[in-house]
């Protein structure tokens, strides 16, 4: 069973009020939610102190989730909002703008998983989310797509602006291309 | 970075034990009927009671009315999942049934015809009202399975 097959199971048994299921459930996604957190925002306890909102909110909602083979985007969705409600605190600043083309060349560049990681923290919050949600969280582009509630194309357009700014942050911490 | 969350996830899902919400439940419908029995006790007295034995009724009233209040916040901030659903619906069925024949048998003692219809009356819209709950929280648990067992059999 994928993980989506798996997801949904675990989601309809933990809404008919099946604990152990949905412990299992927040077993699988409570480090990958904290990880999103956690470079999303700075600091290990600002990351404790929101995913656990994420949660909470996540559980009170859960038995309303109509399609439980989308839990991840779902989720991911939730942790987002509370990513930005933080972000929207902290800065006050206007969003850059969003027209990048893709340019289909430049999109092969390879990441290695590390680097990436290592690099994030220096990009601005919403290439670092899209990199996040694709390469770490392996999302596939709709549910990235649902999850920044943008269209797919502009995940797209926005990938490729994030590795370009990645590639380049990478470049002058000294790796090479 | 040091990677890792500070908490469990046995942490996130404590405090959603069934016994516990159950309790909740209990509690606070156990209040509302008390508070509202008392109440009608208190409103169907023919003469005025002693200054001693209203203090008394109201303590208790503000206590079962506390209860209700408390239980009520305390379920808001949890998840409703379909087995609580079903079991709050049956709750709130019994307790409603309880309510009406305890309402009925105070306004038939100390009260006229007119006063047992109107509790009659009143308990019977709570008995359909927990009715109606129960009905469509046993529907969503059923679809519940049926989902569950169509999920299992595309994984085995």
């Amino acid at each position: 069973m994928d993980r989506g097959g798996r997801d949904a199971l675990l989601v309809v048994r933990a809404q008919l009020g099946d604990r152990r299921s949905l412990a299992e459930l927040v077993g699988h996604w409570h480090d990958p939610v904290w990880r999103y957190v956690r470079r999303m925002l700075d600091g290990n306890g600002l990351a404790d102190d929101v995913s656990q909102e994420v949660w909470a909110s996540a559980l009170k909602a859960l038995p309303g989730l109509n399609q439980p083979e989308r839990f991840a985007p779902w989720l991911f969705t939730i942790a987002r909002r509370s990513v930005m409600d933080q972000l929207r605190e902290k800065y006050s600043q206007a969003d850059p703008p969003d027209d990048d083309q893709v340019d289909g060349a430049d999109v092969a560049a390879v990441l290695d998983r590390a680097q990436l990681a290592e690099g994030l923290a220096g990009l601005p919050a919403r290439e670092r989310e899209v990199l996040i949600l694709f390469y770490l969280q392996d999302l596939a582009l709709e549910d990235c797509a649902q999850v920044l509630e943008i269209p797919k194309g502009t995940v797209k357009s926005r990938l490729f602006r994030a590795r370009r700014l990645l590639r380049d942050h990478l470049i002058e911490k000294g790796y090479s291309s | 970075m040091s990677e890792g969350p500070g908490y469990t996830p046995d942490r996130i899902v404590r405090g959603l034990s069934l016994p516990r919400r159950v309790g909740y439940l209990v509690a606070g419908l156990g209040g509302l009927a008390g508070a509202s029995i008392i109440g009608l006790l208190w409103a169907t007295e023919p003469t005025s009671l002693p200054v001693r034995t209203q203090v008394a009724f109201a303590g208790m009233i503000l206590v079962g009315a506390a209860w209700a209040g408390f239980a009520a916040w305390a379920l808001v901030r949890r998840p409703l999942f379909a087995v609580d659903r079903v079991i709050a619906a049956w709750l709130a069925v019994t307790f409603s049934t309880l309510m009406t024949v305890g309402l009925v048998a105070v306004a038939a003692t100390r009260a006229d015809t007119t006063a047992v219809l109107a509790a009659g009356g009143l308990g019977l819209i709570l008995i359909v009202i927990a009715g109606t709950i129960l009905i469509r929280a046993r529907a969503y648990r059923s679809t519940l399975v049926a989902r569950r067992r169509e999920l299992e059999d595309q994984g085995s």
